[in-house]
C-alpha cells in the first residue's frame, strides 16, 4: 500500500488532533487540583513575570530553589506568556506541558520516519504515543520531564538529519543543551545519549566537514555552559540528587543492618572473602541494579504503575495491557529483522540508558524519571502490530476477520477503561495524591480572613509546603513575599503544637490536620475540608 | 570417543558438586526442623513402625497432619531414610536432597530430548551439561533441596514425566506409560502439580497429536495407567476439605475488589457500559494477572529473592544476577533458531506460574518451582550461544565468565554457609530442639508440662525430637478437630498445649514453656532458650514452692 503525501499529512493531522483533545480536554479540572510542584511552578513563574525574580528574590534564575529541590527553571519561563495572558490559573500552569505533550507526538512521527524511513511505522508510533496513558499522564500536569523529553527527541531527530545535512548538528546540540535546563534527570540522560550517538555514528561523523562539527560543539558548549557552571559551583544543586539518592533508601539501610554482626563472625573465622562480600558497597551496587531492572517489571509497566499516585490513575499501568504481546513481538522483530543495524543499536541503547538516572534514586520504579522511554515502547509496539498484521494476511478471510474483530474489541475495551479510570475514577480515588484539600482551604479562609488577626497553618503532613498554596491561590504580591518571606500577612506556617493552642484566643485561626485536634467536642470547628472520596483530613478551627 | 568420555566425566563432576551442595551439613543447616518438616519426620517415623500415620490412619489420598491435608507421598519417601539415619533433620530432608540431585542429572537428559534432532551438535551437548551445572549451583534449587519440601520432589516427577513423554515421542512410544506414572506420582506429592500437570500434558499432547494418533494402543494403555493411579485421589480432590484449603489462600475471595468495582460503577452513575468495564470478573482477572506477573518480578528473580527466608537467603535473587543477560539471549535465540521442541520451554515457564497466580502470597518461589529447569536451560542455551559466537578466544571468554559466575555463586554460598543459620534460625523453629531435650530431662520432677502454642505447633516437636512412640501417642492424645478440618492436639503424656498461658492461674508442680514475657511474682524462670542470634525465644518457668 502506498499513500500519497497528502493523505499522510491528513492522517497525521488527525493523530495530532486526537493527541490535542486527550491532552487539553478538561485540563484545569482533571487531575482534580494542582499539586505542590505545580503550585510552585505557577507562583515562581508569576513572581518572575511581575518582578523578574523567583519567590526567593533571585534575579532571572537558571534554577528555582522551590522546596529546596532546586528545579531547573525552564518550565517557569515557558509558563510566562500563558500566565501573562490567562492570569495565574490552573490552566495557565498546565498548558505549556500539554502543548509540549502534543509536540512530542509530532516529533515522534518525524523521528520514527527518519529512523526507519517508513510512514506506516511512523504514523502508528505517533498514534500510540497520542493515546499513551504514560504520555497523557505527564502532559496533563506541570511536570518538567515532558519538556525535557521533547528536547531530547529533537536532539536525536536533528542528529540523524545532521548526518546528511550537517548544519542540523548544531540544532541537535542546541536541543540537547536546552534539555539540561528543563529537568534534573536530563543532566545525566543527555550526556549518556550523546555518548551513544557518538559511538554508534562515530564513523559517519568523521566524514562530515570539520567546520560543522566544530560549530555544533561550540553551540552545545556555549548553551550548556551556564547550567554546567551553576551545577558544578553551587553545592545546593546537588541537594535534590542527595535527598533522592538510593543511599537514603530505607530498604537499602535495612539490608545492611546485620552487617556489623556478620563481620564479627567473619573476623572470628578469619574469613577475608567474607569481609569483602559483607560490605555495604556491594549492597549499594545490588540496590542500583535492582532499581534499574525494576523499570522492566511487567506489573509496573502494564498493571499497576508506580507507587506515586500522581503518575497513574487507579487500575492502570503506564502502557496498555493489550500492547504487551505486540511489544514483545516488536522487540523480537526489531532484533531479528532486516533493519539498519545502527538504528537497531540506537533504539536498544536508548532504552537501556533511560533508567540509569532513576536507578540512582530510591523511589523506584518511577515513571516520571523514566519518561525518556517515550516513545520507544510505542515504536516497538507499532512494529509488533505491523508484523502481526502482515503475518495474519496468510490466514483465510473467515479466520482473519473474526480475529481482527476480537482484537479491536479488546483495544477498544482497554482504551475506554483507561479513559474512564483517568477522567472519572481518578479524581475520586486519588484526590489526596493531588493535594486536593489544600486548594479547597483558600476560599474558606478568604471569607474568614477579616475576623481573625492571626492564621496558623500547619506545614506538616498532610499540609506539607502549605505556604505555596496560599501564595498561589491568593496571588499574593511576589514583591511583598520576597521581602517578608515565609510568615507573610497574618499567616504563620509551622507545625501546630499544644503550646500554640494554649496561647491562642478567639482571634486566632488554626488550619491543620485532624490529628492535631483529636477530640472534636473541645474545639470550635468552623469548617471541615473533605477529599473527593468523602474522607476528611483538614480542619479549620477557631482558637480557644 | 574422547569427547564422549569427557562429557560423562563433566556430568559426574556436576553431580558431585550438586550432591555436595545439597547434602553437606544437611542436618544442621537449615538449623532446625520447621513445623512442616517436623510433621513429615514424625509421620514417616510412624509409617515406618506400623504403616500408619501419627493419628493411626493409612494415608492414601492425603495426610491429615495439622488439617492441611498434605499430599502423602513425601511421608512414604521418608520412611527408609529415617530408619537408616534416625528420626532427625538429615533423614527428614534426605528425600528432597536426593531427588534434588537426581533432578540435576535428569535435566541433562531432558535437554537432549528437547533438542533431539540436534543432539549430536557440540552446542547442544554443551547446553545440556551447562543447564545441569546451572541447576546444580542454583540458589533457588539448593535452598529448596535442603529443606523437606515436597515441592522439590514433585518437580522431579514432573520433569521425569515430561522427559519420558519426549523420549516416547523421540524413541519408543511405550515409554508413555512411565510418563503417565511419573505425572501420577507428582499428584501425590504437591498440590500445584494437580493444576500444572493437566495443563502441560494437554499442551504437549496437542503439539504431538500426530505421533499420538499413530500409536492409539500405547496412548490408551498409558491413559489407563495414569487414570488408575490417580483414581484413589479423586474423591478427595472434590471434597469440601480440599476446596476449603484452596479458598483460604486464593485471590478470588478478596471482598475489597468487589467494593472497588461497585464504587467505580457508582461513580459512573451506574450506566450499562460501566457495569461492563467494571465487571468484577474483569477486576479479578486483573488481580490474577498482577499475581501472575509478580512471579516475573525482576527484583524477585535477580536481586532479593523470595521474601520468605525459608526459600531464599535474601542475599541473592532466585537466580544469579549473572544469569540475566544469558537468559534474555537464550530466549531470543530460542525463537530465532527454532531448534527442536523449542516451544516447550517458554510454554512450560508460562504454565508453571499459573498455580501460584491464584494465591494471595506472590511471588512464591516454592509454588513456581516447576519452572526452574526451564530458566536454567534457557540461560545455558544463551550462554553457550554466546560462547560459540567467539571463535578465537572462546576458552578465554569462557574462563572469564565462569570466574564471574563463581564469584556470584560464592557470594550466595558464603551467606548461606556462614550467616544464614544464625540470621534466620527463628524461621526454622530452632529453639524447639533444645527446649524438648531439656524438658525431657526435667520431666520426671513435674506432674504436668504446659506449653504455649504461640510459636506454631509445639506438639509435633515433642513427638519428633522426643522420639515418642506413635502407638502410645494415639492412645493418650487428646485431639480436637475444627469444623474447617484444623487439628489441635491438646495434650498427651504429661504435655499440655495452651493457646495462651494465664499467669494468674499457675499451678504447682508444673513446668511452663512460654514465649519471653514478664512473669508475676509467684513464678521464676528456670531456663531460657535462645535463637542462634542470641535473642530469647522461649522461657521455662515454674511457681515458687
Amino acid at each position: 500500500m502506498k499513500l500519497t503525501n497528502k493523505k499522510i499529512v491528513f492522517i497525521l493531522s488527525f493523530i495530532v488532533l486526537i493527541a490535542a483533545i486527550l491532552r487539553l480536554w478538561h485540563l484545569n479540572s482533571v487531575p482534580p487540583s494542582l499539586d505542590w510542584d505545580e503550585a510552585s511552578w505557577g507562583y515562581n513563574s508569576y513572581s518572575i513575570l511581575m518582578t523578574g525574580r523567583d519567590e526567593y528574590g533571585k534575579l532571572m534564575p537558571l534554577v528555582v530553589r522551590s522546596f529546596n529541590d532546586y528545579k531547573p527553571a525552564l518550565y517557569a519561563y515557558l509558563d510566562l506568556p500563558f500566565i501573562a495572558v490567562l492570569g495565574l490559573t490552573d490552566l495557565a500552569v498546565r498548558l505549556p506541558n500539554a502543548i509540549f505533550g502534543i509536540f512530542t507526538v509530532l516529533t515522534a512521527y518525524l523521528l520514527v520516519k527518519e529512523m526507519f524511513k517508513r510512514w506506516d511505522l511512523a504514523l502508528l508510533s505517533a498514534f500510540l504515543l497520542a493515546i499513551s496513558p504514560w504520555s497523557i499522564q505527564f502532559s496533563r500536569f506541570a511536570h518538567e520531564g515532558m519538556v525535557g523529553l521533547e528536547f531530547n527527541l529533537l536532539m536525536i531527530l536533528f542528529f540523524l538529519k545532521g548526518l546528511k545535512k550537517p548544519w542540523y548538528l548544531s540544532l541537535s546540540a542546541a536541543a540537547g543543551a536546552i534539555s539540561l535546563y528543563s529537568y534534573q534527570n536530563e543532566k545525566l540522560f543527555v550526556p549518556l545519549l550523546s555518548i551513544i550517538l557518538l559511538i554508534i555514528f562515530g564513523k559517519e561523523l568523521l566524514k562530515i566537514p570539520r567546520k560543522y562539527l566544530i560549530s555544533a560543539f561550540l553551540v552545545g558548549v556555549f548553551l550548556a555552559l551556564p547550567i554546567a557552571l551553576y551545577t558544578v559551583t553551587n553545592p545546593n544543586s546537588f541537594t535534590r540528587a542527595r535527598s533522592a539518592s538510593f543511599l537514603n533508601n530505607p530498604i537499602g539501610v535495612l539490608n545492611t543492618k546485620n552487617y556489623p554482626e556478620r563481620n564479627l563472625v567473619n573476623k572470628q573465622n578469619k574469613d577475608i572473602i567474607g569481609y569483602i562480600f559483607d560490605n555495604r558497597r556491594i549492597v549499594y551496587v545490588k540496590d542500583i541494579f535492582g532499581n534499574y531492572i525494576s523499570h522492566f517489571d511487567i506489573n509496573y509497566l502494564f498493571i499497576k504503575g508506580d507507587m506515586i499516585g500522581r503518575h497513574q490513575p487507579p487500575g492502570m499501568g503506564h502502557l496498555y495491557l493489550i500492547e504487551l504481546p505486540f511489544l514483545l513481538l516488536g522487540l523480537f522483530v526489531l532484533l531479528s529483522g532486516r533493519f539498519d543495524r545502527k538504528i537497531k543499536a540506537l533504539l536498544i541503547l536508548w532504552m537501556l540508558i533511560v533508567p540509569v538516572p532513576a536507578s540512582l534514586t530510591w523511589d523506584v520504579p518511577n515513571a516520571g524519571r523514566t519518561m525518556n522511554f517515550l516513545p520507544t515502547f510505542q515504536i516497538l509496539t507499532a512494529l509488533g502490530v505491523i508484523s502481526a498484521y502482515s503475518y495474519s494476511l496468510k490466514w483465510k478471510k473467515y479466520i482473519r476477520y473474526p480475529v481482527y474483530g476480537a482484537f479491536m474489541t479488546l483495544v477498544l475495551f482497554n482504551f475506554v477503561y483507561y479513559l474512564n479510570q483517568y477522567f472519572v475514577q481518578y479524581s475520586y480515588f486519588s484526590s489526596q495524591a493531588w493535594q486536593y484539600g489544600y486548594n479547597q482551604i483558600i476560599p474558606e479562609v478568604k471569607s474568614l480572613y477579616p475576623k481573625y488577626s492571626k492564621i496558623i497553618v500547619s506545614n506538616e503532613s498532610p499540609l506539607d509546603q502549605s505556604y505555596i498554596f496560599f501564595l498561589y491561590n491568593l496571588k499574593y504580591p511576589p514583591k511583598d513575599y520576597q521581602k517578608r518571606g515565609h510568615n507573610f500577612d497574618k499567616y504563620d506556617f509551622k507545625p501546630v503544637t499544644q503550646k500554640d493552642w494554649e496561647n491562642s484566643d478567639s482571634t486566632t485561626l488554626f488550619i491543620s490536620s485532624q490529628n492535631d485536634f483529636p477530640n472534636d467536642a473541645k474545639y470550635k470547628i468552623l469548617k471541615k475540608i473533605y477529599l473527593l472520596n468523602g474522607t476528611n483530613e483538614i480542619l479549620i478551627v477557631e482558637g480557644k | 570417543m574422547r569427547k564422549y568420555i569427557n562429557s560423562k566425566l563433566f556430568l559426574l563432576i556436576i553431580i558431585t558438586v550438586a550432591a555436595f551442595l545439597r547434602f553437606y551439613q544437611l542436618g544442621i543447616n537449615p538449623p532446625g526442623l520447621n513445623w512442616d518438616e517436623a510433621a513429615w519426620a514424625y509421620n514417616s517415623y510412624s509409617l515406618g513402625i506400623d504403616g500408619k500415620d501419627e493419628f493411626g490412619k493409612l494415608p492414601v489420598s492425603y495426610l491429615e497432619s495439622y488439617g492441611d491435608y498434605k499430599p502423602p507421598l513425601y511421608a512414604y519417601l521418608g520412611v527408609l531414610p529415617i530408619k537408616i539415619f534416625g528420626l532427625d533433620a538429615f533423614g527428614t530432608r534426605f528425600p528432597s536432597a536426593f531427588f534434588g540431585v537426581l533432578t540435576v542429572l535428569l535435566v541433562y537428559f531432558l535437554v537432549k530430548e528437547v533438542f533431539f534432532k540436534n543432539k549430536t551438535e557440540p552446542k547442544i551437548e554443551s547446553t545440556a551439561l551447562m543447564a545441569s551445572f546451572f541447576l546444580a549451583i542454583s540458589p533457588w534449587h539448593i535452598m529448596l533441596s535442603r529443606g523437606a519440601f515436597e515441592a522439590n520432589v514433585s518437580t522431579f516427577f514432573i520433569i521425569l514425566g515430561i522427559y519420558f513423554f519426549l523420549r516416547a515421542v523421540n524413541k519408543n512410544i511405550w515409554l508413555l506409560i512411565f510418563s503417565a506414572a511419573s505425572f501420577a506420582a507428582s499428584f501425590y506429592t504437591f498440590n500445584t502439580a494437580r493444576i500444572f500437570v493437566p495443563l502441560i500434558v494437554l499442551f504437549i499432547a496437542f503439539m504431538f497429536r500426530k505421533n499420538l494418533f499413530a500409536a492409539k494402543k500405547q496412548v490408551l494403555v498409558s491413559l489407563l495407567v495414569g487414570f488408575i493411579l490417580v483414581l484413589p485421589l479423586v474423591p478427595f480432590l472434590f471434597s469440601p476439605q480440599a476446596k476449603l484449603r484452596y479458598q483460604e489462600v486464593n485471590i478470588f475471595s478478596d471482598i475489597n475488589i468487589v467494593k472497588t468495582t461497585n464504587q467505580e460503577i457508582a461513580n459512573d452513575h451506574g450506566v450499562f457500559w460501566s457495569k461492563v468495564i467494571h465487571n468484577r470478573r474483569i477486576a479479578y482477572g486483573r488481580e490474577f494477572l498482577k499475581h501472575y506477573f509478580d512471579n516475573l518480578n525482576p527484583g524477585f528473580l535477580f536481586i532479593t529473592g523470595d521474601g520468605n527466608p525459608r526459600f531464599s537467603t535474601q542475599d541473592t535473587g532466585q537466580m544469579y544476577l549473572w544469569d540475566l543477560p544469558f537468559l534474555l539471549v537464550g530466549l531470543y535465540i530460542l525463537f530465532r533458531k527454532k531448534k527442536g521442541y523449542y516451544w516447550l520451554l517458554p510454554v512450560w515457564l508460562l504454565l508453571g506460574i499459573i498455580p501460584a497466580a491464584t494465591a494471595r502470597e506472590t511471588p512464591h518461589a516454592l509454588r513456581i518451582e516447576t519452572v526452574i529447569p526451564t530458566l536454567q536451560i534457557i540461560t545455558a542455551y544463551g550462554f553457550i550461544t554466546f560462547l560459540f559466537y567467539f571463535k578465537k578466544y572462546r576458552k578465554v571468554v569462557k574462563v572469564l565468565f565462569l570466574i564471574a559466575l563463581f564469584l556470584n555463586f560464592y557470594y550466595f554460598y558464603h551467606g548461606y554457609m556462614t550467616h544464614y543459620a544464625r540470621e534466620y534460625s527463628s524461621e526454622w523453629q530452632y529453639p524447639y530442639r533444645e527446649a524438648v531435650s531439656y524438658i525431657q530431662d526435667e520431666k520426671h520432677k513435674f506432674d504436668k508440662i504446659v506449653i504455649t502454642e504461640a510459636l506454631g505447633r509445639p506438639y509435633i516437636y515433642f513427638l519428633t525430637y522426643g522420639k515418642f512412640d506413635p502407638k502410645e501417642f494415639r492412645k493418650e492424645a487428646k485431639i480436637e478437630r475444627e469444623v474447617f478440618g484444623f487439628v489441635h492436639v491438646r495434650s498427651f503424656d504429661k504435655y499440655k498445649f495452651e493457646n495462651d498461658i494465664n499467669l494468674n492461674k499457675l499451678s504447682a508442680n508444673t513446668l511452663y514453656l512460654d514465649v519471653p514475657r514478664n512473669l508475676t511474682i509467684n513464678a521464676k524462670i528456670v531456663k531460657t532458650f535462645y535463637l542462634m542470634d542470641g535473642k530469647p525465644a522461649f522461657i521455662a518457668y515454674e511457681t515458687y514452692k
